[in-house]
């Protein structure tokens, strides 16, 4: 009998009247995991994590979270969840101290503690309003909450939205130092593709509702790669163009005296059956940063509904 | 519930500015008497009044605004993840936000009116007949109704869902609904019934809001489109439920027959004691009276429009018993359909006719009942009733007041009129030719200064006036003949005149010692018989209920009221009394007119049916039946 996984989405639809906002998603995550789900502006992902809260009931599928079901059961799994939303949903006319107060009585496992300690290293004042906070400090807080919860999934709704590059990088060395500290497994969201690329081990990417890309990042980092090649004029483009497919090639243009492709299937395999067919002459092969594989995958396509 | 408190707690601290606001006005009507103007005004009612008013007009403000804002702008600007990102159930978030707000609003309410309290203490919530719920629920149930309005309002107008319909129609249901029950408990004039089921109308309002409300937070949480079409579907399927409970309330209410009569009261008796028209109440149908044409000798009747006023709207009659008329329902004076029965089938309905008739219209029918008059506007209308078919109108001159019509024989009606001769009054009599069309004038009696009253015997032959001055306070009674107005002599015996069956008249007067003094004379004056009946304290004469028997009441025992009343049959001619029934009693609603026909003054005489006709200690309608003396049920009475 297999471990339940911590989040598992099952044939996920949401549609808002003729617009599919999610269209049949299907993932799991499994315990102690850090998985970024990618995805441009409207793709879905929003929907994705209120469908998972259960915030919001999803036209059709299901989805689980710490083995309750999201809508079912949302008040019982919420019990060891921590979320922090894409726009920080703290009561705006209270304060850090006077909120404590009210989760420390409705959440089971609150660490005030924690929740002091952290708001003194962050420097998030405890009796200023929170509207008046910065937003770098407003998320900061709502990772202090997130995080006193004892959970053991943190769900992180674009949470560097907004944040200058320093507040990016001290949010994440905070939730790197959680992760270390308790395994927490980790569900998130985010445009930060290159913050992500530090602490993610799995990422989906969605596409129009639908999911391109799920897997672990370093395969896909593996199979994802953009060769630099100069060819002979006796080397037909058909020859050329035959040999990539053996990669996958997602798409060719010109370098600087040279020509380039990315491709998505790079194997060792598939690299000599295209050196067999087309004989040019390899100058270099990239491995591409998670960015670049996420333009790759979705530059092209038209944005969705998020 | 600890969920809940705190979710209360939260909001409640959240909203604290309010309780400053409360203070703060509290303080400003403090010092409302030492502004111009107002300083001319007792302080003390200056600021009783202006904190009662505050503190009402400032909680149904807040109720509204936090109804519109508190869900509404956390739905509209996704704060309300918040609450949902916590081991919270929907239901605490709504319970603890709602009785959030009307604790707020309650304590404002309660700040605002500490000025009030100070003076005049606890009597701001007291009237003169004691504690004034009304103000009461105004304080506390008005805010929470608005702020509950208010959120719902806001929920669909924010989400502007199709489910918008399913409001709008609602909401066109239940106002239909509720004016449907509510006007009907008008109409039957029953305002406890009336009030009961519009306070129901308002719980059920208020239980659907609070439901809708809680399901719309609890089932669509940050979703606004799915809140708004779970608060439509629970608000209007549970308002469908309680409507279906008020209106079959309502309905068990207004609906009941006389079995279920529990007190009756009888307004009008045929002349021949066959039907009467009588009003009943039910156990459990609070003032619901409803009215109905009972047989008193077989177990049949006949709905009756609901009672209001029975002196306009009552049943009339045919002498011989065989029809009755009423008017059918309508609403205040408006013109409304005739309706009659044939008493005399074995199995009698009413039957509408094409025949409409106002409030103030007086209806005679013949002996017979094949002709009806109806005198109205100055007009009398004769009527083939079967046929319903105008036989003639004719148009009584102007000078004629307070006009009363009896039918002789279907061709042949006899007019009584009062008419202003300078600054004295006459009574006029006529005849109304009905073949012909004309007013025939027969006679007039001397005029008197003022005619207080006069009654006519059942032969229409002669009639009694009671004249009255104004400056010497003199009352003269005279007898007249009623077909020329002649005198025929004064009346100067002591007590009360009334006519007897066979025409004598018969004077009643009650002394304080308990005897009556009964004096029965001829039209002509001679051959006086007297008699002293010595029954008791409370003695009362009450009518001729059979030939030459009337009915005397008397408590059976004055040491002992307890005992309650004795009804006994008085012979006038032999001076024996002979026992009917104990805790007995009479029950006519008004004069019992052997004609049935309302002129204010004009008094025929009185039916002997009417007498017959006694509610017993069960409350229910009996008839005394002189043939074996036994006392019949007839309906009513029912625990």
């Amino acid at each position: 009998m297999g471990v339940e996984p911590v989040v598992k989405l099952e044939g996920l639809t949401v549609r808002y009247g003729k617009l599919t906002a999610v269209a049949d998603l299907s993932l799991e995550v499994p315990k102690g995991a850090v998985y970024a789900l990618l995805g441009r502006n409207g793709s879905g992902k929003s929907s994705t994590v209120r469908c998972l809260l259960g915030q919001q009931h999803p036209t059709s599928g299901r989805t689980r979270i710490l083995g309750f079901d999201s809508w079912k059961g949302r008040r019982r799994a919420m019990e060891r969840v921590g979320v922090v939303p894409e726009n920080p949903d703290v009561p705006p006319e209270t304060t850090a101290d006077r909120i404590e107060r009210f989760l420390a009585h409705v959440t089971p496992f609150w660490r005030s503690a924690d929740y002091f300690d952290r708001l003194e290293s962050l420097g998030v004042p405890r009796k200023q309003r929170f509207a008046r906070l910065s937003k770098g400090q407003q998320r900061q807080l709502a990772l202090a909450i997130a995080l006193a919860g004892s959970p053991r999934l943190l769900v992180l709704d674009d949470p560097t939205l907004g944040l200058d590059a320093v507040a990016r990088r001290k949010l994440y060395e905070e939730l790197i130092g959680e992760l270390a500290d308790r395994g927490t497994t980790v569900f998130l969201t985010t445009h930060d593709l290159a913050g992500v690329e530090r602490i993610a081990d799995r990422v989906g990417v969605i596409q129009g509702g639908s999911l391109l890309v799920n897997e672990k990042l370093d395969v896909l980092k593996a199979r994802y790669c953009r060769l630099v090649w100069t060819a002979n004029d006796n080397i037909s483009r058909a020859r050329i163009e035959a040999g990539l497919r053996h990669l996958g090639v997602v798409g060719t243009g010109p370098a600087t005296g040279a020509n380039e492709a990315v491709v998505e299937k790079f194997s060792e395999f598939g690299f000599d059956r295209f050196r067999q067919e087309a004989p040019v002459e390899v100058m270099r092969i990239d491995s591409l940063s998670l960015e670049e594989i996420f333009i790759a995958l979705c530059g092209a396509e038209p944005g969705g509904r998020s | 519930m600890n969920a809940t408190i705190a979710v209360m707690t939260r909001d409640v601290m959240a909203r604290r500015e309010l309780l400053l606001l409360a203070v703060a006005v509290a303080i400003m009507i403090s010092f409302l008497p030492y502004l111009p103007n107002i300083e001319t005004y007792e302080a003390t009612d200056v600021r009783t009044v202006a904190s009662s008013v505050s503190a009402l007009a400032l909680g149904c403000m807040l109720g509204l605004v936090l109804g519109a804002t508190v869900f509404g702008n956390d739905l509209s600007e996704g704060r309300l993840g918040f609450y949902f990102a916590r081991p919270l159930s929907g239901l605490a978030v709504w319970w603890g936000r709602v009785l959030a707000v009307m604790a707020l609003v309650w304590i404002v309410e309660i700040i605002v009116l500490a000025p009030a309290l100070y003076h005049v203490g606890i009597d701001v919530f007291t009237s003169p007949d004691g504690v004034d719920w009304l103000t009461i629920l105004g304080y506390v149930i008005a805010p929470l109704l608005l702020f509950l309005l208010a959120h719902t309002v806001s929920i669909l107008v924010r989400a502007g869902t199709p489910w918008l319909f399913l409001d709008l129609g609602g909401a066109i249901v239940v106002a239909v609904f509720a004016w449907l029950n509510l006007r009907s408990l008008f109409e039957i004039g029953a305002p406890i019934a009336l009030w009961v089921v519009a306070s129901a109308f308002m719980a059920a309002l208020l239980i659907s809001l609070l439901i809708g409300g809680a399901m719309g937070v609890a089932s669509g949480r940050v979703d606004l489109r799915r809140a708004h079409s779970a608060q439509s579907l629970a608000l209007w399927s549970t308002m469908a439920i309680c409507i279906a409970a008020i209106t079959v309330y309502s309905g068990w209410l207004r609906n009941f027959g006389p079995r279920d009569f529990n007190d009756v009261d009888v307004i009008t008796v045929a002349p021949d004691g066959g039907w009467v028209e009588a009003v009943g109440r039910a156990k459990g149908r609070l003032d619901v009276k409803r009215r109905y044409l009972i047989s008193t000798t077989a177990n049949r009747w006949l709905p009756l429009p609901p009672y209001r006023q029975a002196l306009e709207r009552s049943a009339v009659y045919s002498l011989d018993g065989s029809t009755a008329m009423w008017r059918g329902r309508g609403p205040g004076d408006e013109p409304r359909t005739l309706w009659w029965a044939d008493l005399g089938r074995p199995d009698p309905m009413a039957r509408s006719t094409r025949l409409l008739v106002s409030g103030q219209a007086a209806l005679t029918l013949s002996v017979d009942g094949s002709r009806l008059a109806i005198l109205e506007e100055g007009t009398v209308s004769i009527y083939e009733l079967g046929e319903e078919r105008l036989v003639k109108a004719i148009r009584l001159p102007e000078v004629l007041r307070r006009v009363g019509v009896v039918f002789i024989d279907p061709n042949t009606l006899r007019l009584f009129a009062r008419i202003d001769v300078d600054d004295a009054q006459s009574v006029l009599i006529a005849e109304v030719d009905v073949a012909a069309g004309e007013l025939v004038r027969t006679g007039a009696i001397p005029a008197f200064e003022e005619i207080a009253w006069f009654a006519v015997d059942a032969a229409l032959q002669h009639m009694i006036v009671s004249s009255s001055s104004a400056v010497d306070l003199v009352s003269t009674k005279a007898l007249f003949d009623a077909v020329d107005g002649s005198l025929i002599r004064y009346l100067d015996t002591a007590g009360f005149p009334m006519f007897l069956q066979d025409g004598r008249l018969m004077f009643t007067s009650e002394t304080d010692d308990g005897s009556i003094t009964i004096t029965v004379e001829p039209v002509e004056g001679d051959g006086q018989i007297v008699h002293t009946v010595r029954a008791a304290e409370g003695s009362r004469v009450l009518g001729e209920a059979v030939p030459n028997g009337i009915i005397v009441s008397h408590l059976v025992d004055p040491s002992d009221r307890t005992q309650g009343i004795r009804i006994v049959l008085f012979d006038i001619d032999t001076g024996e009394m002979r026992n009917i029934g104990s805790h007995l009693r009479s029950r006519l609603r008004w004069f019992p007119w052997q004609y049935g026909v309302n002129m204010g003054f004009f008094w025929p005489c009185y039916q002997p049916a009417v007498f017959r006709l006694f509610i017993d200690q069960s409350g229910a309608l009996v008839r005394w039946d002189p043939e074996t003396g036994d006392l019949v049920h007839v309906v009513g009475g029912k625990d």
